[in-house]
């Protein structure tokens, strides 16, 4: 059972410019009067009061213009932001997809690459190995994967990666936007791909502006408006509303 | 994961009045407990400290042909020069200066690489920090194995020396080896301490590298202690960095280590974790709102 409980959740970046981040004025401003207000770092208020309760079975997309604190969600939920107010708590093998290329290194082959990104989504070496084939016959990049990741062109580089990240088997999966990579071709067997894995995961939380994903995707839709969660419910329920309040 | 956070956490009006209230909102011990749980946490992470280490090898020295062989190499040029400059200036014997100075440099290069590369190493790690949970502990444990390893590369060179000199290792030699467990444990509390600060004050960074230099003069590395004069022994006795190397270096070429520099070394060890720990457990997750 994966489950993710998230009550009263609230994240507040410091925003340290130039100004509070160098010490110059961390100490100088204790000097002068009315030079002690630049010392007060600003805080952007990210998330307000979030409460979210996700179960098997849940597939959440989450909507909202840009800077309605969608990323920030995503991250919290990863385990990336600890919360700065409220409690949360997550059961479950967590995958992000947020960056698919994280720990792969442009100056290693592809084969090495494979393991290595294997090893940045919590596997283990013998587990990466055990994959590597599997993941070898998809990326269909062949002898390619002999050579160092640095020659390979974008749409390789984005393959490989796609294919590496897609061959673990996470309870919760993470996502900021489908994630896809390569040619026409490769494209449909990746969306093949993904689809299989995001049906067999057991919490799915994507942000997207794609209508098409959401409907096809989720059962929920959170909407998000200035941090703040506006509403919860089935996309038919959310969507028209979420439409309604920016067409005027 | 279960987190909990208490109201008092959110009343910091400025992230400096949020270093003094280190402490307030759970106990000092509370906080301690916290940075341990996360020592340990990153430790579990050992693949992907192995990972970050060599990848960062890999870096460094890709394409060229003599890879990490430079390491050896460019050391090995350093001490030679260093050893013949040396032992005409101060008119000693080389073999009298030499293997002293070779391991000396090896031992403070690795206390200053390690000190060097945490005050860059959170910035620098930043997408790995934004894109998955990452124990800080696991990234600085990567810069301490990345350091070792190339200590022990260095210490290659300085040790055929010692050889070719005519330097006998004895039992007594392999006293080093606790010597430098000490050390790193020193460098890592350290290396947690600097890291956490230069993350959330840049010029900490260049504040430190300015340090480091002062140091390395005012440390025995490429003089003798003995030449001192001894109203000048203060510099020598009360400086951490001279205890540190001298644990080191001294066991492995017969030079006698002095019995305080053993309590100093271990109260430096244990005592500097333990004041670190809970600093570590009140800004380890922090940090990732400051890169």
């Amino acid at each position: 059972m994966a489950h993710i409980r998230l009550s009263g959740v609230g994240v507040e970046f410091p925003i340290h410019n130039a100004h509070s981040r160098s010490l110059q004025l961390q100490v100088f401003g204790k000097l002068g009067g009315k030079l002690a207000q630049h010392k007060q770092a600003v805080f952007v208020q990210a998330l307000q009061g979030v409460n979210l309760a996700l179960e098997d079975g849940d597939r959440v997309g989450i909507i909202g213009h840009n800077g309605a604190g969608k990323t920030t969600l995503l991250r919290v939920l990863a385990g990336v932001y600890e919360p700065t107010f409220g409690t949360m708590s997550i059961e479950g093998k967590l995958s992000s997809f947020t960056d698919i290329t994280l720990g792969m290194d442009p100056e290693a082959t592809g084969l090495e690459n494979i393991i290595f990104r294997c090893v940045f989504m919590g596997l283990s070496f013998a587990e990466a190995r055990r994959l590597s084939p599997s993941i070898q016959e998809f990326s269909e990049l062949g002898e390619f994967l002999r050579l160092p990741v640095r020659t390979y062109s974008t749409g390789m580089f984005l393959r490989l990666a796609f294919a590496i990240s897609t061959s673990v088997e996470p309870d919760i999966i993470i996502m900021d936007e489908m994630i896809s990579g390569g040619d026409a071709r490769f494209m449909e067997r990746a969306k093949a791909r993904l689809t299989s894995l995001l049906e067999r995961t057991k919490i799915l939380i994507v942000a997207t502006h794609s209508v098409e994903i959401m409907q096809s995707l989720c059962n929920k839709v959170v909407w998000l408006d200035h941090g703040e969660v506006r509403k919860i419910g089935s996309f038919e329920e959310v969507h028209p509303l979420y439409l309604a309040a920016y067409a005027g | 994961m279960e987190a909990g956070f208490s109201r008092a956490d959110q009343l910091m009006s400025s992230t400096a009045a949020s270093l003094r209230a280190a402490g307030q909102t759970r106990s000092l011990l509370g906080y301690g407990v916290l940075g341990f749980r996360d020592l340990i946490d990153g430790a579990r992470q050992w693949r992907l400290c192995h990972l970050l280490a060599t990848a960062d090898m890999r870096r460094r020295f890709a394409r060229s042909k003599l890879g990490q062989f430079w390491i050896m190499l460019s050391s090995a040029i350093y001490i030679s020069a260093i050893g013949v400059v040396w032992s005409q200036l101060w008119r000693q014997p080389a073999q009298e200066i030499l293997p002293y100075v070779a391991v000396g440099m090896m031992v403070w290069q690795l206390i200053s690489g390690i000190i060097n590369d945490a005050t860059t190493t959170l910035q620098a790690s930043n997408n790995f920090f934004l894109n998955q949970y990452t124990s800080t502990s696991a990234i600085i444990y990567s810069v301490i194995y990345r350091n070792v390893f190339i200590f022990a590369l260095n210490m290659i060179f300085p040790l055929l020396i010692c050889l070719g000199l005519g330097v006998r290792f004895t039992t007594h030699s392999l006293v080093s080896l606790p010597g430098a467990f000490l050390l790193i444990i020193c460098c890592t509390w350290m290396a947690i301490i600097i890291a956490i600060f230069c993350a959330r004050f840049r010029d900490i960074v260049q504040i430190v590298s300015s340090i480091i230099q002062i140091v390395f003069f005012l440390t025995p590395i490429l003089w003798k202690p003995e030449l001192l004069p001894p109203e000048s022994r203060a510099i020598v006795d009360w400086n951490p960095f001279a205890v540190l190397i001298s644990i080191v270096r001294d066991p492995l070429l017969g030079r006698p280590v002095p019995a305080e520099y053993w309590g100093a070394a271990c109260l430096l060890a244990v005592g500097g974790l333990l004041l670190s720990l809970p600093f570590y457990g009140r800004f380890r997750r922090r940090l990732v709102y400051w890169l």
